[in-house]
């Protein structure tokens, strides 16, 4: 609980800082490219502690399978989600509104 | 970037399954606290300094904002059902789905809860964004322009945008970008609510 609060304070002062102290609209490469580092250690180190676990790295494959039926799961439920509630808006198939 | 991602992952695992000393794995936990502070922090820089988020989310209006909470909702709910037929928990699986695509943020922070639900959410939210792309014209085409926005997640907001607008039009430009920042922000709770972190 505190580390998500910490996460989700410093994503909001972050927006504050790039808000009002960077220039607007404006590409601003170190920005990428420190989030960029950010993410290979991250993922390096995940991958470290997949790896560094045998039963896990032995499992890999079983563990694909189920995160593939897992994701046509959650993607079947968004889409229907949404056909739902487009439907309940009175929405047409192209988004726009139903006369 | 898909290609680096991949290239860490994968020189993770054989690191660490090989040679990789113990000292690294014990230190990896502030490793990932450190590194998951530094990358929400310059994920909000950025919003911040493209300036958009707030306008945008303001001129949107209600309905559009019932987008996202019901993807997460038609998400997690399948997410809970699919746990039938998989070794997971519903709960497991429910925090696996929470990642809601964003691959660089959600297996990092499940890295502690159990390593092979991180795999999992790795793979899962990998998937989600390929399969997304793959399956946004057919979606378009055969049941509606905004169900495309509920594909990919998270990324609906900025990779995506050129991809929806491709299949759809201009006007379901504001769903994929509302749904994609709401459902960014909606990861770290969800994903930390149900890994009870």
């Amino acid at each position: 609980m505190e580390l998500l609060i910490l996460y989700l304070g410093l994503a909001f002062v972050g927006y504050l800082v790039g808000n009002k102290w960077m220039p607007r609209g404006k590409k601003v490469p170190w920005v990428t490219r420190i989030q960029m580092i950010a993410v290979v250690i991250l993922i390096f180190t995940m991958g470290a502690r997949i790896g560094a676990d045998k039963t896990i790295a032995a499992s890999l494959g079983s563990i694909g399978w189920n995160s593939l039926i897992l994701t046509l799961f959650t993607m079947t439920g968004s889409v229907l989600a949404v056909f739902l509630l487009r439907n309940l808006l009175g929405r047409d198939k192209r988004g726009m509104k139903k006369n | 970037m898909t290609r680096i991602i991949l290239f860490s992952v994968a020189a993770g695992m054989v690191s660490g399954y090989a040679f990789l000393p113990g000292w690294y794995i014990d230190i990896s936990e502030p490793v990932m606290i450190v590194g998951l502070s530094v990358l929400l922090f310059f994920v909000g820089v950025e919003l911040g300094i493209e300036g958009s988020a707030v306008t945008m989310l303001k001129k949107a209006g209600f309905k559009v904002l019932l987008y996202p909470v019901a993807i997460i909702i038609g998400t997690l709910t399948f997410a809970a059902l699919s746990a039938i037929f998989l070794p997971v928990t519903a709960r497991e699986a429910m925090a696996v789905g929470s990642g809601f695509g964003w691959y660089t943020l959600a297996p990092v922070m499940l890295m502690d809860y159990s390593s092979e639900i991180s795999a999992m959410s790795f793979m899962h939210n990998v998937m989600r964004e390929f399969l997304g792309l793959l399956l946004i014209p057919l979606v378009a085409r055969f049941v509606g322009h905004i169900e495309t926005v509920s594909l990919p997640g998270v990324a609906a907001m900025d990779i995506f945008l050129p991809i929806v607008e491709k299949a759809t039009s201009k006007d379901i430009l504001v769903y994929s970008f509302v749904t994609g920042l709401v459902m960014a922000v909606a990861v770290p709770v969800l994903v930390a609510f149900f890994a009870g972190i």
